[in-house]
């Protein structure tokens, strides 16, 4: 059984039709790649996991039970963790602050002090400037802040949007890298992206959505050599 | 020296419910965005609990009328939330278009609020005797009232910053207010806390209401000119900071008793404008905004 499956997923703003028979798998374990062009319903398609928005129809299987209808806060509990695009620190809490939003709910609050004592461990730059605004980071080190928040709950699965979005290569390189941590510690990663190449290199399976549909799905290396994925996203 | 002293300690005694005033407002704005135009009446309402019950003959102290007065005004404000504004902001295509008309909805309340008022108690202005002394600070008679009233503000302002800063629900007050998507995302409610955020705005205005009315008269129509300061506190501070509406409150406070106290009060709200004009101009996010 997979850990979290859309069957069928329908989802409308209104009357546009933003995501069409989506189907997807992702197995625990595993890092599981979504890969799409701006506007191809990347986000959409992660806020219809976290409960922002509700299918028209189809379902949202997590450990086998359906969760698609449920609010964000029941999400989060089951072990649903998402990141947002741009990483959406509170800007004006500092550091430490920031992670305890990342245990808020009731289930993980008192464990809150182990949780950030281990993202501490984990990204040692955190523990250098607990006490500084979050907005005084730079782009590669919000991202390191915004994993850890989402680490805050324990979660067993994690949805990263776009983590190396305007981020230079270097960084994003060592966000990779953090990715690839997370997965050998046993977290299953849902990565979102539009920098194919690297994200294929870390991936064990990828889909690729054009305009709300899923268009392609296969291991993640293989995908590196299909002629088609070359010419439209690598551009070789 | 004297005048200076005097000048600053009338200026901080008078800041200090500006500042409570102004914390209620940016509150209500920080996290649910309604610039709650009937701020001023809920400062009236508490007053004249207040009143009535110096009144009622049970003798009684003027501050426990706050124990009557926060728990109805959080009460109808928590109601007015729920009922009316979320109900705005499900109805509204975006936040822009919400703030607009929760403006608009809260003239309305504000008119309400005022008839009632005035319904009530008429159009004569009110006050009851407290601690009618006065202190020599440095060769400058302070009102015993004044400083007891300042003191009791300011041990709110404390408390309040204390419990956004130190408490969960006080954390993640303040993170919906900097990202509600970020937050709702990491489980918090944020219809409830916006409701709450209100309601506790309201608590500070009763708080304001209770405290004013011990150390000046107020009448039934004196709730838009608490709003108008509060407006103003809430610009300068920065909008939806909280700790920009103490410095701002206390700033407006001594800027106000300064232009009363050595030409006259009725100049107090044209200076206020023209500090906040200047402000706009030169750092338009306010002292402490984001
Ligand atoms: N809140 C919204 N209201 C209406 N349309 C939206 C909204 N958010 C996204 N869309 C539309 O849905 C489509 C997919 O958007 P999105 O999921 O954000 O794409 P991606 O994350 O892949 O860049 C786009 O055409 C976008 O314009
Ligand atoms: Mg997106």
């Amino acid at each position: 059984m997979a850990l979290l499956e859309l069957k069928d997923i329908n989802v409308s703003y209104g009357n546009v039709q933003a995501l069409w028979d989506v189907n997807l798998k992702i197995d625990e374990g595993k890092i599981v790649a979504l890969l799409g062009a701006n506007g191809a319903g990347k986000t959409t398609l992660l806020n219809t996991i976290t409960g922002a928005l509700k299918p028209t129809s189809g379902e949202v299987l997590f450990k086998g039970e359906r969760i698609d209808g449920l609010n964000p806060n029941r999400i989060i509990e089951r072990g649903i963790s998402y990141l947002l695009e741009g990483s959406r620190l509170f800007p004006d809490m500092t550091i430490q602050e920031n992670l305890e939003m990342g245990a808020y709910h009731r289930k993980f609050w008192s464990g809150r002090k182990q949780d950030i004592e281990r993202m501490y461990a984990l990204f040692p730059i955190l523990e250098e400037r607990k006490k500084q605004l979050a907005k005084t980071m730079s782009g590669g080190e919000r991202q390191m802040l915004a994993m850890a928040r989402a680490l805050m709950s324990n979660p067993a699965l994690c949805l990263f949007d776009e983590l190396s979005y305007g981020l230079s290569p270097k960084m994003a390189k060592a966000v990779f890298n953090t990715v690839k941590q997370l997965h050998a510690e046993g977290i299953t990663v849902f990565l979102v992206e539009q920098n194919v190449r690297q994200t294929l290199e870390i991936a064990d399976y990828a889909y690729v959505i054009e305009n709300g549909r899923i268009v392609m799905e296969c291991e993640g290396c293989t995908m590196l050599e299909n002629d088609y994925i070359r010419q439209a996203y690598l551009g070789i | 020296m004297t005048v200076f002293l005097l000048v600053l300690i009338n200026g901080c005694i008078v800041g200090s419910t500006y500042a409570l005033m102004a914390m209620g407002m940016s509150t209500q704005y920080g996290v649910a965005r309604i610039l709650n135009i009937a701020h001023g009446e809920f400062i009236v309402l508490a007053a004249v609990v207040t009143y009535a019950l110096q009144q009622s003959g049970l003798g009684l102290h003027p501050l426990f009328a706050l124990v009557l007065a926060c728990p109805i005004v959080f009460a109808i404000s928590y109601i007015l939330h729920i009922t009316l504004y979320r109900r705005l902001r499900r109805l509204s295509p975006n936040l822009g278009v919400f703030e607009g008309n929760a403006i608009l909805v809260s003239f309305g309340i504000y008119y309400i609020a005022q008839n009632l008022l005035q319904t009530y108690m008429g159009a004569a202005p009110k006050r009851y005797p407290f601690m009618m002394t006065s202190v020599n600070i440095g060769g400058a008679g302070i009102s015993a009232a004044g400083l007891f009233v300042m003191l009791i503000a300011i041990v709110i302002c404390v408390l309040y910053t204390i419990f956004l800063s130190r408490t969960r629900l006080g954390k993640s007050i303040r993170a919906a207010s900097q990202d509600s998507q970020a937050a709702a995302h990491l489980g918090v409610k944020i219809n409830s806390i916006m409701a709450l955020c209100f309601a506790i705005g309201g608590i500070l205005a009763a708080c304001a209401g209770v405290l004013m009315s011990m150390r000046e008269q107020f009448q039934s129509t004196s709730g838009l000119g608490y709003t108008t300061i509060a407006i103003i506190i809430v610009v300068l501070g920065g909008l939806g900071s909280v700790k920009g509406a103490i410095l701002g409150g206390f700033i407006l406070g001594i800027v106000g008793y300064t232009v009363s106290h050595f030409i006259d009060s009725v100049f107090m709200i044209s200076v206020f404008y023209m500090i906040i004009l200047v402000l706009l101009i030169v750092r338009p996010k306010g002292l402490l905004g984001r």
